[in-house]
Parts: structure tokens; sequence; C-alpha cells
């Protein structure tokens, strides 16, 4: 359904499918929702509108909450786990690839390099950083271990 | 040309050689580092940097070709490392994080296959033969050539050159930090069961997903990187996700074969002040540098200058 939807706003639907999805429109709830987000993304690829910033970033962040991160070289090829993508899917990849500058866009990366800094200071130091470094390098076993108690 | 005299060409040829493979003293690194993967022994080390110390046993097998080692810390919480020479698995506390690390250089594995790359940032010398572990170890002082880099002394077991001792010091001869075994016994057969007993691989899956700190390597740069400290090379990239943002930030790890330094492009979100200047904490020092939106760390246990010049090389 969501493929159709998009298609409708990227122009790629014939007239008997609108006439259907129209329907659909009228008797589904969740039809009018995704209908109004495409609606969104469309006129934002055509710079008709203000993005409504607040409802439509939550649900990014929901979705991108949802996804299951992978780890490379784990995932076990044609386990049930595995995605297979025809093409088919494009025009939804299409508005999935919207989405994601949307959602940069949502997080405000900063790349004003007037920005004033400020002098380093210990506390200043994320500890990520510092395990990500001994992680990766640490011939000490101890800091190595220490990474694993700073991921709870 | 009689055969005596081909014969005895050949023989000066021979002698030629064996001369200059023993002459060579840079050949007990490599003797040293091949060691360090290929024997099989178990034991006690002590380790100590500035901040802390710890005992930890140790049992490292060559078992078909393949590396296995079983780490087991004795001091504080209980956590092991398992590595079976691909990947690295820390189980802390009923935890089980995976790692992965390109080199496995934890001790006594500290040196690297290549020795050429040493050859040209430190000074070898021999030092006296000591007694470590109940076994007899030559000492073999690295000392840098610039102020890039510390100093490094290893004792190596003068039987089968595996490290036995580690000390690392900085230009003034302070001790940065240092392993030792206190026992250690070889040529004990293991069977592979010994490494995995205690860690259960089918819940690596279950466990991905929550894990904060996965990893993906990357082939995108959209930095370069100018002149860098003589030897450094990068072997390592790897991207992550940063905590509670969606976004990425980026590790680049460079290494002379025995120094490592971790040069880290970080996004600023809105909000946070960028901080530029230099830090020590415990033995690692930090340097951090601002520029287009982007915060860079450089982190090493290196000299200050080293982490200065890594932070000022990027450019975007």
């Amino acid at each position: 359904m969501n493929e159709k939807i998009s298609s409708l706003f990227d122009s790629e639907i014939n007239n008997k499918e609108v006439d259907t999805l129209l329907s659909k429109k009228n008797k589904m709830a969740g039809v009018r929702s995704s209908m109004s987000d495409y609606q969104i993304i469309s006129d934002v690829m055509k710079k008709n509108t203000v993005l409504p910033k607040n409802n439509l970033t939550d649900k990014i962040m929901s979705a991108i909450d949802k996804e299951p991160t992978q780890m490379g070289g784990l995932t076990k090829v044609n386990s049930s786990n595995t995605a297979t993508i025809s093409f088919d899917m494009w025009p939804v990849l299409a508005s999935l690839a919207v989405l994601v500058v949307i959602a940069s866009t949502a997080f405000n990366i900063e790349v004003n390099s007037t920005s004033q800094s400020q002098l380093l200071a210990k506390e200043d130091i994320p500890q990520e950083i510092i395990s990500a470094h001994h992680a990766a390098t640490a011939n000490n076993m101890n800091h190595f271990v220490q990474v694993g108690d700073s991921a709870q | 040309m009689t055969l005596f005299k081909k014969l005895f060409t050949l023989l000066l040829l021979v002698l030629s050689f064996a001369s200059s493979a023993m002459d060579d003293p840079w050949k007990i690194l490599d003797n040293s580092a091949k060691a360090s993967h290929k024997l099989n022994y178990e034991g006690i080390f002590h380790s100590q940097t500035s901040s802390e110390s710890n005992s930890t046993h140790i049992i490292h097998a060559n078992i078909d070709k393949k590396e296995y080692c079983l780490l087991k810390m004795l001091d504080g919480a209980p956590s092991e490392v398992f590595s079976d020479g691909e990947m690295v698995y820390v189980k802390s506390q009923n935890r089980l994080i995976i790692k992965k690390r390109k080199n496995q250089f934890l001790f006594p594995s500290i040196l690297p296959s290549d020795i050429d790359n040493l050859k040209a940032n430190y000074h070898l010398l021999f030092g006296e033969k000591k007694r470590i572990a109940d076994r007899m170890a030559q000492l073999i002082v690295l000392t840098a050539k610039d102020d890039f880099r510390f100093n490094y002394h290893i004792w190596i077991d003068e039987k089968n050159f595996l490290p036995l001792k580690l000390i690392v010091t900085n230009n003034k001869n302070q001790t940065i930090e240092q392993s030792s075994f206190t026992t250690i016994g070889f040529n004990k057969v293991f069977n592979k069961d010994i490494f995995q007993k205690n860690i259960d691989l089918s819940k690596l899956y279950e466990n991905q997903n929550k894990n904060k700190f996965v990893e993906n390597y990357v082939s995108n740069k959209f930095w370069n990187l100018k002149k860098l400290p003589s030897g450094f090379k990068e072997v390592d990239l790897i991207s992550r996700r940063v905590n509670g943002l969606n976004i990425l930030d980026y590790q680049l790890i460079f290494s002379d074969g025995l120094a490592y330094v971790s040069l880290f492009i970080r996004p600023i979100a809105r909000g946070t002040e960028p901080k530029e200047g230099v830090v020590t904490i415990g033995s690692t020092n930090i340097s951090a540098r601002y520029q287009d939106g982007y915060q860079i760390m450089s982190v090493g246990m290196v000299p200050a200058e080293t982490v200065s010049t890594f932070s000022g090389a990027i450019e975007f």
C-alpha cells in the first residue's frame, strides 16, 4: 500500500489505481496517515511547503529506533533476518532516502565554522573515546575489559 | 673451474648468508613476533600503568595453524577475554561483548609481523640478560629516533624468543606502562574446548542489537591528512553510531608498529561547545581541535606533541 501511495505522489500510478487508493483513504485511518506523510515528503522535495517538523521527526526517530543494528561479518547470509530487495521497492526506497535527509536535518548538525572553541579540560573528554582507543590498540587486557563494562 | 673450487665458492656463499643473518640484530624481534603467535604457553603476568595494576592468567595455543587465546583477570570483577585470532570476545559480569581487532597485540603479542618500519624509527640496543619468571631473558631496548614516540624495553626468552617483560618509558626515562610474566610454562597440549567452554557463542546474535559499540568498517573518506609524524601509517578505520544520536563518528587508527594513535572525527550537535587544547589522563595524551562542524580528537600513549600533530593534520 505504501508503495502505491508513494507512486501516487511521484505521478507513477494509473487512473484506476488512483480511484482505488482514494476510496481506501476515506475508509482506512492508516492509509490517511500514510498519505499525509507522503504528501509532506513530496512537498519537501518540490520545495512547496515548510516541514511540520515535530510530528514527522518523531515518527522518523521511532522508525529508526526500531531498525535492527547489524554488525558486519556476523549476520548469517540467507537467514530469516536477511532482507531481500526487489526492483518494486525502488519508490519506497526513494522515499526512505528522503526520510534520512529529513532526519539528518532534524538533528541540526552544526556546520558553523565560526563557533567559539573552549579550552579542553579532562571532564570534556567522552569516556567512550578513551574506551574506543584502548579497545582497538591497548596491549593491556584491563583496558580491554573496561570497554565491555562501559558498554553496559 | 674445478669441482673443488665450485664447492669452495658455494661454501663461502652459504657462510656469508649465515653470517649476515646472525649479525642482523633485528632478527631477534622478528623471531619474537613469530614466537608469540606460534607457541603454546600458559602463565600469569602482571600489568601496571600509572593508575592501576592487575594480574592476568593466560592460555595461548596454536591449534591446526589457528591461534587461540584465553585471558582471565585475577583481580577485581571476574572477566575473561577470548580470541580465536579473528574476533575478540569480552565476558564480564555475565555480559558478552564482541570486539573486532585487525591486529591482536595484547601482551605478550606486542611486536608487529613486519619489523622494517621499526628500523626506520627506533634504535635497537642489546641490554643485559636477566631472569624473568624463572627463565633467562635478553633485554632489547628500542629507543625512539625522534620526539614522536616513547621507548620500549623488551625482555625476550633466550630459548624460544617469547617476550616475557615489557616496559614503556618516556623521554625522561619515566615508566609509562609495564607488563611482566611471573610464572610461565611451555609446550603444553591444549584442546580447543578449553577456550570456549565459558563463552556461549550462540548468544552473540541476541546481544548484537543491544550492543552500543557496534562497529562498521567504512571506506568513504571526506577528509585529507596533511603531514603525519614519521613512520605512522593508517592501520584501521572504524565508524560507529554516537550514543543517543543517530549519527556516525569516525576513528582512524595509526601505528608505527609499537605506538598507536586514534584520530576521532565527530560531528558536533547544536548546543555543544567545541573544545581545543591538550590534556593528559594517566599515561594517555589527548589533543582536541575544532574544524568545520567537527570535533577532532587524537588519543594515544604517545608524547603530547604527537597527538597535537595528528589532530592538526586533518582538513576537509
